[in-house]
């Protein structure tokens, strides 16, 4: 397996509470997250008496936002909401901008025009945006649970599992899976299509824990172990590195 | 049902021995589907589909395509299609992907499925609003669905010309308005447009299940009728004749399952606090223990945070997963929980399977009565025996009706 690991970097935008932007490896997407929290509710009907509002906005690279990307702000917001302490800022709003910057170009497609139609897959887009929104919210000093990242694998027609397809492999897989894990190796949210059987989706997600943990087991506190294997590096220390980067950076008072 | 504390009540139902759900269902166990098929006339498939209070109805047009007027059309696919159909007979080959040519999916465009909530179909839903975030999410997920599960065959869409057919009208190879025959040529294809209406709303997982089995029905219900392509006049004429009009060949049969898992609030928890700390797992009996509910119902679908579907497929004796997703919760459902589910689904696919057969049974039996109606309405009218462009179900007085299984 080649190394691999996302590029990472944190509060990269300056009027935003926090912001980070995320290049997800191999497919060249690239993902700019800006949060803001706590705001007050636009709609008094859409406040929550003992709970954080959640609002997830998705840009497409290319066009205003449709009904796919509606289903993947849903999906995002749902993850957010289970990860994030929002009875401590009750009757508040969580407001999450995800823009995609950047997207692969899909040699197939005439003209060798970018992807990104209704009807192609949305998991990638899903997984990068869901990083780059658990990244930003990190940014943006949301108190939450648990710290969570999300990987996308695809499982091909010779059953191999690869993790961060490339657009062609992606293309060419039997079944794409997005696994995202919490701290505590607890399953936050799995979206699997495709053709496969058990077996091939739980390879699937043990890849995708050791990808986003290291290790097959988390610590019983909790602490992820920081293992050195050959498979490169988890997602969980590149989120440690960026957030080291980012606190390292404000210390020597930089330009914010 | 305005509750104080739903939470409270959901878990008061599944403490007692046995547990029981408040529709006085274990917890494992499933609503029985109740089917129809191809009771709208104006389609050329419809279904109507009821599990609990989620009521779908969902009927299907077909509309013509010219290739002419598909953006950024190109040739050479046609000329590989064309090939490979010839290389492999189209009749039976479930792999027409199998040679491993990177494709763009050509059905892209063809499906259009759309789910609409009504006002009528939950107090909650307002009258006149853009469609919510949930009616988009439903109708983004059957797509979805019914690309990566190539539930439809591109060829059963596809209108082709060879011009075989007109061979006595070959111009001599020496004149100079010769034109290259082009022997197997797409000239159009059909798209669908799959409009899901909700009678009844009854929680995001129920929809979606009621939604895709009334897909699935309807997909099974389509007539196309005859079409070909009319080289003089440059279009494509449609056979009025019911009786020449033909079925999709469908890539097996998915089956959905909606799945939650309630955790009781802690706050209900006397003295078992930190109990629910174990990694992952759904514990066993003990209290405080996460409950895994097999097609919740709105009412468990507000109070169960984290749930999801699944879509497996046993069609040809071949167990395989469709779909697998899962949102939201804290990650109470493992590995082992959602093997569970995927075995309850695989039940639930026989008696899915058992029901649809049933259904198109008898709306065969209906259909095939009103078939003389439909062909003498076709004599009568002699003018629209073939009509151009736009294919409009004919004989639209008669009504096709029939009662489903159950």
């Amino acid at each position: 397996m080649t190394q691999v690991s996302p590029q990472i970097q944190l509060h990269n935008l300056s009027s935003s509470d926090g912001s980070a932007s995320y290049i997800s490896p191999c497919s060249l997407q690239r993902i700019i997250a800006g949060v803001n929290y706590p705001l007050e509710v636009s709609y008094r009907s859409k406040e929550v008496p003992d709970d954080t509002y959640i609002e997830v906005n998705l840009r497409p690279h290319n066009a205003v936002a449709g009904v796919k990307e509606h289903h993947v702000e849903e999906v995002v917001r749902r993850v957010l909401k289970s990860m994030i302490r929002g009875e401590e800022t009750p009757r508040t709003m969580l407001q999450c901008t995800l823009q995609v910057m950047e997207v692969e170009n899909d040699e197939s497609l005439p003209g060798g025009v970018k992807g990104g139609g209704q009807g192609e897959s949305y998991l990638e887009m899903l997984c990068g945006g869901l990083n780059a929104a658990i990244l930003g919210c990190l940014d943006a000093g949301v108190q939450m649970r648990t710290v969570a990242g999300a990987v996308l694998v695809a499982v091909s027609k010779s059953r191999e599992t690869n993790i961060w397809p490339s657009l062609k492999e992606r293309k060419m897989a039997k079944s794409l899976h997005v696994f995202a894990y919490g701290r505590n190796a607890e399953m936050l949210l799995c979206e699997s299509e495709g053709e496969f059987i058990m077996d091939e989706w739980e390879r699937a997600a043990m890849l995708a824990k050791r990808a986003v943990l290291g290790t097959d087991d988390a610590g019983q506190d909790g602490d992820v172990e920081m293992a050195g294997e050959d498979d490169g590096r988890c997602l969980m220390s590149e989120i440690r590195d960026a957030v080291q980067a980012r606190v390292v950076r404000d210390g020597m008072g930089g330009d914010q | 049902m305005p509750l104080i504390s739903p939470p409270a009540l959901l878990q008061a139902y599944l403490s007692q021995s046995p547990p029981h759900r408040p529709s006085n269902r274990a917890p494992t166990e499933t609503r029985p589907i109740h089917l129809n098929v191809g009771s709208l006339t104006h389609c050329n498939g419809s279904s109507l589909v009821k599990i609990g209070e989620s009521t779908i109805v969902c009927g299907i047009r077909a509309e013509l395509l010219p290739v002419s007027e598909i953006p950024h059309y190109r040739a050479s696919d046609n000329a590989r299609q064309g090939r490979t159909r010839t290389a492999t007979t189209i009749e039976e080959d479930d792999d027409e992907d199998s040679d491993n040519t990177y494709d763009p999916n050509p059905l892209n465009n063809l499906l259009v499925p759309n789910l609409e909530l009504n006002t009528n179909s939950h107090p909650s839903f307002p009258a006149n609003i853009a469609p919510s975030t949930t009616a988009q999410s439903l109708s983004q997920r059957l797509l979805s669905l019914l690309h990566s599960s190539r539930l439809v065959r591109p060829s059963d869409l596809s209108i082709r010309y060879s011009s075989e057919q007109s061979a006595s009208t070959a111009l001599d190879p020496d004149d100079e308005a010769y034109i290259e025959p082009e022997r197997d040529v797409l000239k159009a294809y059909w798209t669908l447009y799959i409009d899901c209406v909700a009678l009844s709303y009854g929680g995001e997982a129920g929809m979606f299940d009621a939604a895709l089995m009334a897909v699935v029905a309807a997909l099974r219900d389509v007539r196309l009728p005859r079409a070909r392509w009319d080289e003089d006049r440059k279009t494509v004429l449609c056979d009025a004749n019911f009786a020449n009009a033909r079925r999709l060949r469908l890539r097996g049969l998915p089956c959905p399952l909606g799945f939650g898992v309630f955790v009781p609030d802690p706050r209900l928890r006397v003295g078992a606090e930190g109990q629910g700390r174990v990694n992952g797992a759904v514990q066993g009996k003990s209290e405080g223990a996460a409950t895994v509910l097999i097609d919740i119902d709105s009412f468990e679908d507000d109070v169960c945070e984290e749930k999801g579907n699944v879509v497996v497929d046993c069609s040809n004796s071949k167990n395989k997963i469709l779909k697998i997703e899962k949102v939201g919760g804290h990650g109470r459902l493992d590995a082992k929980a959602m093997k569970d589910v995927i075995r309850r689904a695989e039940a639930r696919w026989t008696e899915w399977n058992a029901v649809l057969e049933t259904a198109l049974r008898s709306a065969g039996a209906c259909a095939s009565s009103v078939y003389h109606l439909v062909h003498r309405a076709g004599k009568t009218q002699q003018h629209d025996k073939e009509q151009a462009q736009k294919y409009n179900h004919d004989g639209s007085n008669i009504t096709i009706t029939s009662t489903g299984a159950q």
